[in-house]
């Protein structure tokens, strides 16, 4: 009965999105921000599992819920705004954080495709690891223009960026990482948004030089990787 | 009456968030409009996020775009939703190449973070030095 409700009321599945994330973000509130219970991972099971209980499919339930999808651009738009706010930052440090950008921006995609490829993956999923340590809204975008599958490549750079946050104070404890500006900007650069959140824990200078790494990654691999796939492929 | 009659008059902080949405929104539909009117292979949001960018480096102040841009990117994990709920039909995929996706998400993902922080931290380090020697120097 509740399958012929949501297919004849798509709004509906708009409704229970909104539920589900709301509910989410109150587990993830209640477990002390406990990385496991991140909201967009806990939501998207919780979405998956009611779609598969009620024998909904993706198609029906992602036209449903197109108007969110369509903010997700409108999102990427708004990041302008913190990497402009955080851009004074760069200034003090120029040449180190435009040379360890532009270096990490090449060496990332490179090892994340290779490691792949080594074990013989396929094509598409290749590509799909290319984007996996920019901000989500930026690998979408970079997902669809070089023909990998972007609900994988969302996946992946979920996952990329709470892998960064779980092991950032161990990694900089072994390696003796003790400037929060090489420690902000690290996770950044390879955990975007997830790790930016855990760095600014840590301290608000090194959550500002995440949230700015962050920003500058997202917008060099996203303009830059589609041009370097076509040329390779 | 309930409502007050200064609410009319002074814009909220709920009304003040809204204001700025249409803006990001128009930048974005600017950005998808130069993709396909240059046939660029740059997602348009990304052009639509460079514009925004250069019209927040001219501007003198931006205080109510940031409270907004905040206030929506508070929930950006909402808007990954539709996307990400799509990795259900690709469990073939994942089953396919496991391995392979486990390797580069968590083994090359914590090498290049080992990377990027010694190599950001030994940069760091060099400038301080480099600044030292000059100030030494005059």
């Amino acid at each position: 009965m509740i399958h012929n409700l949501l297919q004849d009321y798509p709004a509906l599945l708009l409704v229970l999105t909104i539920i589900i994330y709301t509910v989410s973000l109150y587990i993830y509130q209640r477990s002390n921000k406990n990385v496991l219970l991140l909201p967009v991972v806990s939501a998207i099971a919780l979405v998956i599992s009611a779609l598969l209980v009620f024998d909904i499919d993706y198609g029906t339930y992602f036209e449903s819920v197109e108007a969110i999808h369509f903010l997700l651009g409108t999102a990427t738009v708004a990041l302008a705004v913190p990497l402009r706010n955080n851009f004074h930052l760069i200034r003090e440090h120029a040449l180190p954080l435009t040379i360890s950008l532009s270096v990490m921006a090449i060496i990332t995609p490179v090892l994340s495709v290779l490691s792949a490829w080594i074990l013989g993956a396929d094509t598409a999923v290749l590509l799909s690891l290319a984007p996996k340590s920019i901000s989500t809204p930026f690998a979408i975008g970079v997902a669809e223009e070089i023909g990998a599958y972007p609900p994988l490549v969302a996946a992946i750079v979920i996952v990329t960026g709470a892998v960064v946050a779980v092991v950032s104070s161990s990694v900089f404890k072994v390696f003796s990482i003790d400037n929060p500006i090489a420690q902000g900007f690290s996770m950044g650069l390879v955990g975007h948004g997830i790790a930016t959140a855990t760095a600014f824990e840590m301290s608000v200078k090194t959550g500002a030089f995440s949230a700015l790494a962050m920003g500058l990654m997202g917008l060099s691999t996203s303009t830059l990787l589609p041009y370097f796939v076509a040329w390779l492929v | 009456m309930v409502i007050d009659a200064a609410d009319d008059v002074k814009p909220t902080a709920t009304m003040k968030f809204l204001i700025y949405i249409p803006l990001f929104i128009v930048f974005q539909l600017i950005g998808n409009w130069l993709k396909v009117f240059w046939d660029l292979p740059i997602p348009g949001a990304t052009i639509g996020m460079s514009l925004l960018l250069l019209l927040l480096f001219i501007i003198p102040s931006n205080k109510g775009i940031t409270a907004s841009a905040q206030k929506l990117l508070l929930h950006l994990p909402l808007f990954f939703i539709p996307a990400g709920v799509g990795i259900m039909n690709y469990t073939e995929v994942l089953k396919q190449d496991g391995l392979a996706l486990f390797a580069s998400v968590f083994g090359a993902t914590i090498l290049c973070f080992i990377l990027a922080a010694l190599f950001t931290q030994r940069l760091l380090k060099s400038e301080d030095d480099a600044d030292k020697f000059c100030e030494s120097e005059t």
